[in-house]
């Protein structure tokens, strides 16, 4: 039985969709309601329906064999799993924001609010700017405006929050989209099967 | 210790004993050491080990000391003290890792061994056999997959790249990220030749014999050749049966400056991670052995007793 983890939500039916043309569909998928795991025994298949932050955990731990989730949660918690197919959906860009009147000051530490407190640490380290990190779960954007911070470290895919926000991309520094990943014993234990499957995914994306 | 009374010991305790008593029966000696050693010995070597996260703490004469993060450190500056030419040896340890999902250092058992040779270069097929010994000893289907860092590692163009990048192609190779390795080798100005011989290598897995015939038919270079012909004869001559196979895998690969050829790991079914990870590190040995023939080598492999636990379970 090969089990996938899908991340729920809007990026979890787009991948589904990707999955069932590259031949891995089961019907019971088609009316799942509540149920976190779907299986067809038949097709030697199981879907686990996670949190996406969730998906590189459960992959990297053998809770599933494949999983799909984006490049940021990747790079964040970074899992140690084979990264074999770019999907190409679910793009966006890892940026440092911040006020629209913002002026850098190199004379002190920058203050960086952030739900991505590694990603953010490694891009600093990068550049040689020291920083304090303020690690928040949610609404990052409110953070410089109300002045817990001067930027923010976030994902930002049309811009809109952010220039409703008041606040301006200063850095792109990563390109993120949706990447399959696959627990590293499982792929040697699924007798090419793994291989095929990757295979049919990037015909399908081609 | 008798069998019956091997037999009252839960699954793990059995599996360390019958390791040991492998090791012992293969002419290994036991050697054993504190659970810490002076951070500068692993500060100096960090890519043998894989970063610097260590539980360190001042001992009472002032010198900073560390929880050890691996053995093989410690067994290597024993060896160079040690007056033998040639030394086999294994050892039961604690390892303490950082683990960056849970932000927590843990303790891992690991029963290794290393042979370490000041006058040449230890054979590599005794240890290679040993190694599928052991995981064919578990109650389990294992898979052992060997490598060869040669391909990378007789590269001139990649010798001459900054540390940097070539942790950033290492790293894209062992993830198996063949696009963004394809980017960056562009990036890079890698010629189109190196360029399609990493590429194609780092997407290259299979049986034995299969990889062999693929790198002669694609028509990579002697060092390449060299690389998958080694690995093919030596797999052909390790034990194997349906449910402990063998195969080769290129994307394997470890810090160049310590490893040289071989490098391997074993899986186990129903462990989410490698159970036993070696290599062949005649670069490490030379380095602590200065002074000594520099005709020197080990070769030693790790099996971490927590990453079996589930089949204990």
């Amino acid at each position: 039985m090969l089990t996938i983890a899908l991340p729920k939500g809007r990026l979890g039916d787009k991948v589904y969709s990707l999955l069932d043309q590259a031949g891995l569909g089961i019907p019971e998928m088609e009316d799942y309601g509540r149920k976190l795991v779907i299986e067809n025994e038949e097709a030697g298949i199981r879907y686990l329906l996670v949190k996406p932050s969730d998906v590189a955990v459960y992959v990297e731990k053998g809770g599933a064999d494949l999983g799909v989730c984006g490049k940021d949660i990747l790079e964040e918690s970074g899992a140690d799993v084979f990264e074999m197919v770019d999907l190409g959906f679910g793009k966006c860009s890892m940026c440092v924001a911040a006020p629209q009147t913002y002026v850098e000051d190199y004379d002190r530490k920058v203050r960086v609010a952030t739900k991505f407190e590694h990603i953010a640490r490694s891009y600093y380290a990068s550049i040689g700017r020291d920083a304090d990190f303020i690690h928040l779960n949610g609404s990052i954007e409110l953070a410089p405006v109300v002045g817990l911070s001067d930027v923010i470290v976030d994902i930002v895919e049309t811009g809109t929050t952010l220039r409703e926000n008041h606040l301006k991309v200063i850095t792109k520094f990563m390109n993120i989209s949706a990447r399959l990943i696959v627990n590293k014993a499982s792929y040697r234990f699924n007798d090419g099967r793994i291989d095929q499957i990757v295979r049919a995914i990037k015909e399908t994306i081609a | 210790m008798t069998q019956k009374e091997i037999d009252l010991l839960g699954p793990r305790e059995r599996f360390a004993v019958k390791l040991e008593i492998m090791l012992k029966q293969a002419g290994y000696s036991r050697i054993d050491f504190a659970p810490f050693d002076e951070y500068e010995l692993f500060d100096k070597n960090r890519a043998f080990v894989g970063g610097l996260h260590l539980l360190t703490f001042t001992d009472s004469f002032g010198t900073l000391m560390a929880l050890r993060p691996d053995v093989t450190l410690s067994a290597m500056k024993q060896a160079a003290a040690r007056p033998e030419k040639s030394l086999k040896l294994y050892y039961h340890e604690d390892v303490f890792r950082y683990t960056r999902d849970t932000h927590q250092y843990q303790a891992h058992q690991q029963i290794g061994c290393e042979v370490i040779r000041k006058d040449r270069v230890p054979l590599a097929l005794p240890v290679l056999s040993l190694a599928q010994q052991v995981l064919m000893g578990l109650p389990s289907r294992t898979v052992l997959v060997l490598s060869h860092v040669g391909f990378l590692q007789s590269d001139s163009w990649y010798q001459h790249l900054e540390e940097d990048d070539q942790n950033t192609l290492l790293d894209l190779i062992s993830r198996k990220m063949q696009k963004e390795l394809a980017d960056k080798l562009s990036q890079l100005g890698c010629p189109d030749k190196e360029s399609h011989k990493l590429r194609f290598l780092a997407g290259l897995s299979g049986s034995a014999e299969n990889v062999y015939q693929q790198v002669l038919k694609e028509g990579l270079d002697r060092a390449a050749v060299d690389a998958a012909k080694d690995l093919a004869e030596k797999a052909d001559r390790i034990e194997k049966d349906d449910d402990h196979t063998v195969v080769v895998d290129f994307s394997l690969v470890n810090p160049l400056n310590f490893y040289n050829g071989l490098v391997f790991q074993g899986f186990a079914r129903g462990c989410w991670g490698p159970v036993l990870s070696g290599g062949r590190y005649d670069l490490l040995a030379r380095k602590f052995l200065k002074g000594e023939d520099t005709n020197a080598g080990a070769i030693g492999f790790a099996a971490d007793l927590d990453a079996l636990s589930p089949l204990w379970d």
